[in-house]
């Protein structure tokens, strides 16, 4: 069974040349599960990956640099919730099914900057505010109904 | 007659004479095909090292040499593309730096 990349982490030696190998072979299989993310990145483009925990919202980004341009463009590619996710929460995006949309989220975030690591720290920096904002309507929501 | 789409990326490894490049190949929007190859830096281009591709139907992993010759391939019977991707991964992980030294020890 495969363990999650964190809890490898704590095993094995881990530089950043296993991040970014981890971050390659990560990035096919979550193509696997949707196809659909491949219509949000340029063919032939450099890429690095950078996972995200924050509160219980678990993110896989990309950040990508076309052929030819000077800049980097992070998005989110994957997107769950994780059973540590404090009880009231709910996705961000939600599927029909009530599930994390893992692929709406590509849309509605991203971040552009001279480099990948800006690109990732601009991006948290959203997403951090997006999951803590939800949680806040969450509670204020809860606390109206009760 | 569905049309196969191949794409291509590149990442990074911590040395600017290492990279990945990956491949996937779709055909009527699912993943049918993909490759993840290992390449260094070598006399002005970038050279395969070792690969894991799903081409010929399973999954395996080559080794190649200097001369871009197939030295080693290691077939991987009975698993899935993300079985084959999760055993690059952590194979890689542990061995790439071997892979290179074998890589320029051998007499093409």
């Amino acid at each position: 069974m495969r363990l999650k990349a964190r809890e490898q982490r704590s095993s094995e030696p881990w530089d950043q040349a296993s991040e970014n190998i981890h971050q390659a072979f990560s990035f096919v299989e979550r193509v696997i599960d949707y196809p659909a993310i491949l219509d949000e990145l340029p063919d032939k483009a450099m890429l690095a990956g950078r996972d995200l925990i924050h509160r219980g919202h678990e993110f896989n980004l990309i950040a990508a640099r076309e052929e030819g341009a000077s800049e980097w463009v992070a998005r989110p590619i994957r997107y769950t919730l994780t059973l540590d996710a404090p009880y009231l929460q709910r996705p961000l995006v939600e599927e029909p099914s009530g599930g994390a949309d893992p692929v709406a989220l590509t849309r509605l975030f991203s971040a552009t900057a001279e480099t990948a690591d800006a690109a990732f720290d601009d991006l948290t920096a959203l997403l951090r505010i997006a999951v803590d904002g939800a949680l806040r309507d969450d509670g204020e929501s809860v606390g109206h109904r009760s | 007659m569905p049309r196969v789409r191949e794409r291509e990326y590149v990442f990074a490894l911590e040395e600017p004479d290492d990279r990945l490049r990956v491949q996937i190949a779709t055909e009527t929007g699912e993943v049918v095909a993909f490759l993840v190859q290992y390449e260094t830096y070598l006399e002005g281009s970038f050279v395969p090292v070792s690969r894991y591709d799903s081409a010929h139907g399973v999954p395996h992993q080559d080794t190649l040499d200097r001369s871009n010759r197939v030295i080693r391939r290691r077939w991987l019977h009975g698993l899935d593309l993300k079985d084959a991707l999760r055993l690059g991964d952590r194979d890689l992980r542990a061995n790439w730096p071997d892979y290179k030294a074998e890589f320029f020890g051998v007499t093409p």
